[in-house]
């Protein structure tokens, strides 16, 4: 008996290279369990795995452990090194001296359910990932009960092992996406990743591209919505977010509270962002170039109070603004660093310190720090976190355009990144989808939220474009094409 | 990556080759000229005043008047640069000013050489100065700060509500350059310590012939069909009214009605004779009445109604012939003309000929939609 549990001490030395990880404890006849104390329930091991094992009394086959022993998950195990992972993950691992099995009784540390920190709505469920990939899992099961969510499991990495799992709807998925994604998560095998986020721009099609191509959430209600229109939602283990594909350009500036608001408000809300867009993009750069190159299209009643307020800023307008717009990146990325309780601080010193005192000092004009502001708001109205900084992203790139040729470069500019957006593709699919390749209809529908019309719910062309095409004719020949 | 690289070259390169491409103009050290008057001076001197705005934040005067001699408009330009310390634009000019002596001589050559300049819109006001447009541009009115702008809004809030008409360049050159048609243009005139517009200048072909007073320019906008809601009083006399007024005795009743809409048409009844006539259906509201009038009595208004009509088409038949007098068709029969006569082959030249003696009958049918409610 004590032969047993010696061997199996060296051989896990060996691999730990201590005696202290890994506990050995002998039971009953010629049977020890081994575990890593911190990561499994204690209680669950007395009560199911420890008591009866007490009542064996001859050397059990593998057959027997499993009978015995009252947990769900049990697996039989060649050996120790296949049991190691495992183990690594909370399980126990049942040894006799001919065989083994491991048994499932994991209780790793975890975060309760709770609402969303970062895309907080106002209307609508809160509820919001975890960091673990049962709980999240056992989330979209729940939100969707039916037999077509299908999921499919992947380890990525060689050291870390991370689980991976992929879940859409078999009967809506375009499965040319679906082969990508399960193409490019096999080809990470050797990869380690820490987050979702890392596991998105290990696939998503353009690397070099600084657009987000997949989208990023926390929301349960957004994922099991994506999934009802055919997408793909990517789980991994130990990141709170949850990796959504194909996704298009326009579904960045989109929320499912646009849904819940019903379709006037929602709309107004939709082309709201859109102007919020353009706004953060265009404002700044129109500036300089108005400033730079064509006084004349200022407004004769702006011109007085703009040629006052610059009169005394020692800058050109191309510098001017590259300043305050790295200021205003500053003051962002102070507060996002910050604890919450100073963070509060910072806006405030920043904002009405700054700002005010930047502008008796002759720094800046008052009028360039209202649109500083004003393109920063522009660019936090887009609920993308990776889009509203790619947006401020590119206003750089435009406001040196703008400087150097004034509106011809803004347009030279837009043009490019006009260019690059048609060319992007997202697990395949075209990234700018709505607007190039068009699609009027799928524009109304799901840009601009039209009413439900005749049983086509608003969710309607997406089950057309990526799965069955479902035509009014059916309804009256009574033919459904498939 | 080989194509971002390329790409990221072409930037640079195309960036360096078109750098000097665009001439850059930063706003501050741009002197902006926000009106311009033009004087004859003898031997077909130029005088130019240029009103710019006075960058300084501490100057309590936001204008700033450069005055010059000079042979040409741009000669002019060369000697108002010499004398500011910022670069001079033309690029927000609203205003442009003619004196008098100078609409007489004709200012199409200047205009021409105005709207050749592409910082020149052609929603610029142009408008001819009673007497020296330097004395009006340059006099230091108590309280307008800034002539500029104030010449601008003024002629643009007349032109959208008041009995203005449309006086931009695009405006002056159709006219001149259409066959059937001539330019009018606002007089401005400095009053003391204020600036009004006192008239409309008409023109033949782009010679100055003569002034209307606001009263008759209200019914020459009201025939171009762009009179809007604007106040008109008419004088009749009692005797004409004289069933419907209370207090019977000699005079003349004011009536001052305001324009709810109006639809005009012209007709050329005969060519041979070159007779005109034109209907004008008005809808007004009565405004005011300087008498007790009974309006309880159904005929009454049907009564009040006629006489204004015969009012307003006898002023505008007294407006029509002066326009005649003139050789100056602002209101644009030429066009009319043209347009109903097939293969008129009607010239400008042609058409000043024909005008004067053209015979044209005007007839109002008013419409009184309110008599109560006043504004």
């Amino acid at each position: 008996m004590s032969d047993l549990v010696e061997t199996l001490r060296t051989q896990f030395s060996s691999i730990f290279h201590d005696n202290t990880t890994v506990i050995i404890r002998a039971v009953a006849h010629d049977t020890a369990v081994c575990y890593l104390p911190e990561l499994i329930n204690i209680e669950q091991l007395n009560k199911f795995v420890l008591t009866p094992l007490q009542q064996v009394h001859w050397v059990p086959t593998s057959e027997q452990l499993k009978r015995y022993v009252m947990v769900g998950e049990v697996r039989t195990m060649e050996s120790i090194a296949d049991a190691i992972p495992l183990m690594m993950k909370g399980w126990v691992y049942v040894a006799t001296p001919h065989t083994g099995v491991v048994v499932n009784i994991a209780n790793i540390p975890n975060r309760q359910i709770g609402s969303p920190q970062n895309e907080t709505t106002i209307l609508g469920p809160m509820l919001a990932f975890n960091e673990s990939l049962e709980t999240n899992t056992a989330l979209l099961r729940s939100s969707i009960p039916n037999t077509a969510l299908h999921k499919e499991a992947f380890k990525i990495g060689n050291k870390r092992n991370t689980s991976v799992h992929l879940m859409y709807m078999t009967d809506q998925v375009e499965e040319s996406c679906a082969n990508i994604v399960r193409q490019r998560i096999q080809q990470l095998y050797s990869n380690d990743i820490t987050g979702s986020s890392e596991l998105m721009h290990l696939i998503q099609d353009n690397d070099s591209s600084i657009f987000p191509q997949m989208i990023l959430t926390e929301r349960v209600d957004l994922a099991s919505h994506s999934l009802l229109e055919g997408k793909i939602v990517i789980l991994v283990d130990g990141s709170p977010l949850v990796i959504i594909g194909p996704s298009e350009f326009t579904d960045f500036f989109l929320t499912t509270e646009d849904r819940y608001m019903g379709w006037g408000i929602g709309t107004f809300l939709r082309i709201l962002r859109m102007l919020a867009l353009l706004i953060s993009v265009y404002l700044t750069p129109a500036y300089v170039a108005a400033l730079t190159f064509h006084y004349e299209i200022i407004p004769s009643s702006l011109l007085v109070s703009l040629i006052e307020s610059r009169s005394r800023v020692p800058f050109p307008p191309l510098f001017e603004t590259l300043i305050l717009e790295l200021t205003m990146e500053l003051l962002r990325e102070a507060g996002a660093r910050l604890p919450t309780k100073v963070g509060q601080t910072m806006g405030i010193v920043g904002g009405i310190v700054i700002g005010q005192a930047a502008v008796q000092a002759g720094f800046t004009s008052n009028i360039l720090i209202m649109l500083v502001a004003l393109a920063a708001l522009g660019s936090f109205a887009t609920p993308n976190y990776l889009m509203s900084s790619t947006l401020r992203l590119i206003r750089y790139p435009m406001v040196i355009f703008a400087g150097l040729w004034g509106s011809i470069g803004i347009v030279f500019f837009s043009v490019l990144a006009t260019i690059h957006l048609i060319r992007q593709t997202s697990l395949g699919q075209p990234y700018f989808y709505p607007i190039h390749p068009s699609h009027k209809s799928s524009t109304l529908d799901q840009d601009v939220l039209m009413p439900e019309l005749k049983g086509l719910t608003s969710t309607g062309h997406r089950i057309r474009k990526y799965a069955k095409s479902f035509r009014l004719s059916s309804l009256w020949t009574g033919k459904i094409d498939n | 990556m080989k194509s971002i690289w390329k790409m990221t070259g072409l930037i640079l390169v195309s960036s360096c080759l078109l750098m000097s491409c665009v001439k850059t103009s930063v706003l501050e050290k741009l002197g902006l000229t926000v009106a311009v008057g033009y004087d004859l001076l003898q031997k077909d001197k130029l005088n130019v005043t240029s009103v710019l705005i006075n960058p300084s934040v501490e100057s309590k005067k936001k204008s700033e008047i450069i005055t010059s001699e000079a042979n040409s408009n741009k000669g002019a330009r060369i000697n108002i640069n010499n004398m500011s310390s910022h670069t001079l634009v033309s690029g927000q000019v609203r205003v442009v000013l003619f004196d008098d002596q100078l609409g007489k001589q004709g200012i199409s050559v200047i205009i021409d050489n105005l709207s050749r300049d592409p910082f020149f819109g052609d929603m610029i006001f142009l408008a001819i100065s009673d007497g020296s447009s330097n004395e009006l541009l340059s006099h230091d009115y108590s309280q307008i700060p800034d002539i500029g702008m104030y010449l601008y809004e003024m002629l643009q809030q007349h032109i959208e509500d008041d009995w203005v008409p449309s006086c931009t360049v695009q405006d002056y050159r159709s006219a001149l350059y259409s066959i059937g048609g001539d330019p009018i243009l606002p007089i401005l005139h400095k009053k003391d310590d204020s600036v009004e517009i006192s008239g409309l200048a008409l023109f033949s072909d782009d010679k100055v012939v003569g002034t209307i007073a606001p009263g008759e320019a209200y019914l020459l906008k009201l025939l171009q069909g762009k009179q809007k809601t604007d106040l008109k009083e008419i004088s009749i006399d009692r005797n004409e009214l004289h069933p419907f007024l209370l207090k019977k005795r000699e005079g003349t009743v004011r009536v001052v009605i305001s324009n709810i809409g109006s639809k005009t048409r012209f007709r050329l009844t005969s060519v041979q004779k070159l007779e005109f006539h034109v209907n004008v259906h008005m809808n007004v509201e009565l405004q005011e009445i300087t008498d007790h009038y009974d309006f309880r009595n159904p005929k009454a208004k049907t009564l009040l109604e006629q006489k204004i009509g015969k009012a307003l088409s006898k002023e505008t038949d007294r407006l029509i012939q002066k326009l005649q007098r003139m050789n100056s068709d602002a209101i644009g029969f030429g066009k009319v003309y043209r347009s109903t006569v097939r293969g008129s082959n009607l010239s400008r030249d042609k058409w000043h000929g024909m005008f004067p003696s053209a015979k044209i009958h005007s007839h109002f049918k008013v419409n009184i939609i309110r008599t109560g409610t006043t504004e």
